[in-house]
């Protein structure tokens, strides 16, 4: 123990030793009382960080409403919502729109998926006919038909995401969202 | 650090501001009983603090209130937490109640201090609405039919009572607006309130130094301890010095931590151990008699004797003459020598104490002497742990907790049967446990469906027992005297040969409804099941009468192809003269309680009752595994301890 800050509490004529050890109980004791509660506060206080995201049963994959033969070779990307089972804290949500997912047909065999937030700060990006690119509102970010970034402002292109065709023509995607701001894909939840 | 210091009190001046703790002397020494005052204001802060932290999780509003809370225990922290918060609030109100008698045995509120005896006598109704205006916030049953009754307590007031009462609701009957005007009170303008009057009661406590009793006894010059009292406090300090062990700090404040910890170690060893109560989600329909918490018992009790027009004398009048008493007392007990005061003081704590124990002590014995009281509220308790049970295992829909209990058929089967089918059914076990009919004129359908209540229905005296047949026409009927017919005229060899094949055919029978509780038995018995149904459509001949699979015919008797399962009993209940079952003037009396398909609404039974009811009699509901996943959280969270 240090002596400072003792000897504020100390008189000018200075006091027995059991006074010493008294201050030395109280401030002890009053640690130990709150510590119990700030302990279990901080605990409950950080509980998202240490909530872990439950996994879905199955794969991951979706299908899609819209079969391979529907979507043109070389064609315009097409918006498709996202409709899934959300989880919010103590609720299931069944079947709720959770995103949306631009689906194009490359060639034809391909399905390329690109999730429609901006890597940039997460806003919801256009596909322009007119100018053949993928724009974001919220910050001018632009992205080519392949998604790959035409200006500084995002950090990546844009999230590809994995597609199967089943029972041929089928479409299959998995659903991921990814962190904003990063130069590298990193999964979310 | 001395030097921070020195700089940091050149900007602040905090060793002045804490001169009233540093510098403060107490003439007598130091005592344990004057910890109650730390105590408070230690337990004080811990609520406000947990309370904020709640805050971080809960959600007032009819579909999320329950939901939040129950989220908020699923973490040891979360549930650690509130059961402090929770026992927190009854140890302030016993501390509140302590300090108030030491106050008064000490005499502290004589001049110049009767403002901090009347805003110590404030804060403690202030304290009672805040535990209470917590306690609805769960969203539990207990707690939102005692908003509803304390609301019409007030309502009871003549003038402003309804319109109070209203504005508590937030309208006419509890719902969002309830939730979100109680918490309003909880966590906006009691706290406001209460730390105001806290803050001018601690302002006090500087401002007149010590008490009488603090000082070691009557003093004359009570003013030199009363006058400006900080510089005052300094020089009384200062010069000349006190001897050292008569300083509050640390003497003093020693014990009061020591008080506080013992105090706030045992809260924590209760909230670990069993946190708070969570009752099952408010839910009108189901049966809950309500009480008020101890603290009210007293004045629950009193309202036994002011019965009708004279109610208010109980709710109001007399509550508030008590505190109106306390308030004034330091002008009635002014004058009085200290031995008339001594005994004008032991009077009203001998009196005050006597009635509040008698009244509360009253109340709970007339509860523990009450059968039905007391079922009831096992009932309640029993009904508040399925509903634990069922939230445990999966998040719940947006319509909130309120369908937990709602949609689940081992709640709400026994509730239906009882309302419809139990003037003639009874559904007890063979020691008679569940619900008995009081004049059984039908089948006993307990294990309806099992291997064991077929094979009794397949026995020839129990067949005409009440249990069975016995109490309806079918007595006389074509079963019996075929069952019976079955044993006529053979050897005792013969009879067991035969007994046994029977037996196989019960399970043969139990295989069609497919029982979920059956479901590994059925697997493992195949070859029997198989043997079973030969003998029924072949050597035993039921379907002379009865169709099975493809062999019989319907019309003569029930149909026992699936005989029991949840499509069987949904069409027999439905509409039990249907040629399935029993067609035309072979039904015994049992009402068609689903017969119109294309208007569900014109039925006795609606979709959703008659689903939950055939669940339940096939014992078709979810059951936790037998260590549940809040005890093995609790678990660990004692080995991490």
């Amino acid at each position: 123990m240090s002596q400072p800050h003792l000897d504020l509490h100390q008189t000018p004529s200075g006091e027995p030793r059991r006074g010493f050890m008294t201050h030395i109980l109280a401030a002890g004791i009053g640690l130990l009382v709150g510590a119990v509660p700030a302990v279990s506060g901080l605990a409950f206080f950080l509980d998202p960080l240490m909530r872990k995201k439950k996994d879905g049963s199955g794969d991951g994959f979706l299908k899609m409403p819209v079969s391979l033969e529907a979507l043109e070779v070389n064609g315009e990307p097409q918006l498709v919502k996202i409709i899934m089972n959300k989880v919010d804290a103590w609720n299931t949500y069944l079947n709720q729109p959770v995103g949306a997912v631009y689906l194009r047909r490359a060639d034809k065999e391909t399905i390329v998926a690109f999730n429609s937030r901006c890597p940039h700060l997460g806003c919801a990006v256009d596909y322009k006919p007119s100018e053949k690119h993928y724009f974001c509102p919220c910050h001018t970010s632009t992205f080519g038909v392949d998604g790959v970034k035409q200006n500084e402002i995002p950090p990546r292109d844009l999230d590809a995401l994995e597609v199967q065709i089943r029972n041929g023509g089928e479409v299959w995607l998995k659903f991921q969202n990814f962190r904003a701001t990063t130069p590298e894909k990193i999964p979310v939840g | 650090m001395q030097s921070f210091l020195n700089w940091l009190d050149a900007r602040t001046d905090y060793r002045q501001l804490l001169a009233p703790i540093r510098m403060r002397v107490l003439p007598a020494g130091p005592r344990w009983a004057y910890s109650t005052a730390s105590c408070l204001l230690w337990l004080f802060i811990v609520q406000l603090v947990t309370g904020l932290l709640l805050m971080l999780s809960y959600s007032p509003s009819t579909t999320t209130a329950w939901a939040s809370v129950h989220f908020i225990e699923q973490t040891a922290a979360g549930h650690f937490l509130r059961g402090v918060h929770h026992f927190t609030s009854h140890a302030l109100i016993i501390l509140c109640g302590v300090h108030v008698v030491r106050v008064l045995l000490a005499r502290a509120f004589q001049a110049p201090r009767e403002l901090l005896w009347i805003t110590g006598l404030l804060m403690f109704p202030l304290m009672l609405v805040w535990a209470i205006s917590g306690n609805p916030l769960s969203g539990g049953l207990s707690g939102v039919s005692q908003i509803e009754v304390e609301g019409h307590i007030i309502g009871s007031t003549p003038w402003v009572g309804p319109l109070i009462q209203r504005i508590l609701i937030g309208g006419e009957e509890a719902g969002h607006l309830t939730l979100t005007h109680l918490y309003f009170l909880h966590v906006g303008l009691l706290p406001l309130l209460v730390i105001g009057l806290l803050l001018f009661h601690i302002g006090q406590v500087i401002r007149h130094g010590l008490s009488v009793a603090e000082l070691g006894g009557p003093q004359d010059d009570v003013s030199r301890w009363s006058a400006p009292n900080l510089t005052h406090l300094i020089a009384a300090h200062t010069s000349p010095l006190p001897p050292p062990r008569l300083k509050y700090y640390p003497y003093q404040t020693v014990r009061n931590m020591t008080v506080v910890t013992v105090v706030l170690g045992i809260i924590s060893a209760i909230a670990g151990m069993h946190g708070a109560p969570l009752d099952a989600p408010a839910d009108p329909t189901l049966p809950h008699t309500p009480r008020p918490e101890w603290y009210f018992r007293s004045l629950f009790e009193l309202r036994r004797y002011f019965v009708g027009d004279w109610e208010f004398v109980a709710t109001i009048i007399i509550p508030g003459a008590v505190l109106g008493f306390f308030v004034l007392f330091p002008m009635l007990n002014r004058k009085c020598s200290p031995r008339v005061s001594l005994i004008h003081r032991a009077l009203v704590l001998l009196v005050g104490v006597g009635a509040w124990i008698g009244l509360t002590g009253m109340s709970y014995l007339r509860d523990w002497n009450d059968a039905e009281y007391l079922a009831s509220s096992a009932e309640t308790e029993a009904l508040s742990a399925r509903a634990r049970d069922l939230a445990d295992r999966s998040l719940l829909p947006p319509e909130g907790a309120i369908t937990l209990l709602r949609d689940d058929p081992k709640t709400q089967g026994p509730l239906l049967f009882a309302r419809h089918c139990a003037s003639c059914h009874s559904h007890a076990d063979a020691s008679g446990q569940g619900m008995v009919a009081s004049e059984p004129s039908a089948p006993n359908l307990h294990g309806f469906g099992t291997a064991a209540w077929i094979s009794g229905k397949l026995d020839p005296q129990r067949i005409v027992s009440e249990h069975y047949f016995g109490k309806t026409k079918f007595t006389e009927g074509d079963m019996v005297s075929k069952i019976k017919e079955l044993f006529d005229g053979i050897e005792e060899a013969e009879a067991a040969k035969m007994r046994d094949d029977l037996k196989l055919v019960a399970q043969a029978l139990s295989a069609e409804a497919a029982l979920p509780r059956a479901a590994a038995a059925d697997h493992d018995a195949q070859a029997p099941i198989v043997t079973g149904r030969e003998l029924l459509s072949g050597r035993l001949a039921c379907t002379d009468c009865h169709k099975f699979r493809d062999q019989g015919e319907l019309g003569s008797a029930p149909d026992l192809t699936a005989y029991g399962s949840r499509e069987w009993l949904l069409g027999m209940i439905g509409n039990p003269q249907h040629e399935r079952f029993y067609s035309g003037d072979r039904n015994d009396r049992m009402p068609a309680f689903a017969e119109d398909t294309e208007h569900p609404e014109r039925n006795l039974l609606s979709p959703r009752e008659l689903n939950l009811l055939v669940d339940w009699l096939r014992g078709d509901w979810y059951e936790p595994p037998t260590t549940s996943i809040p005890a093995q959280r609790r678990n660990a969270t004692l080995a991490g301890n």
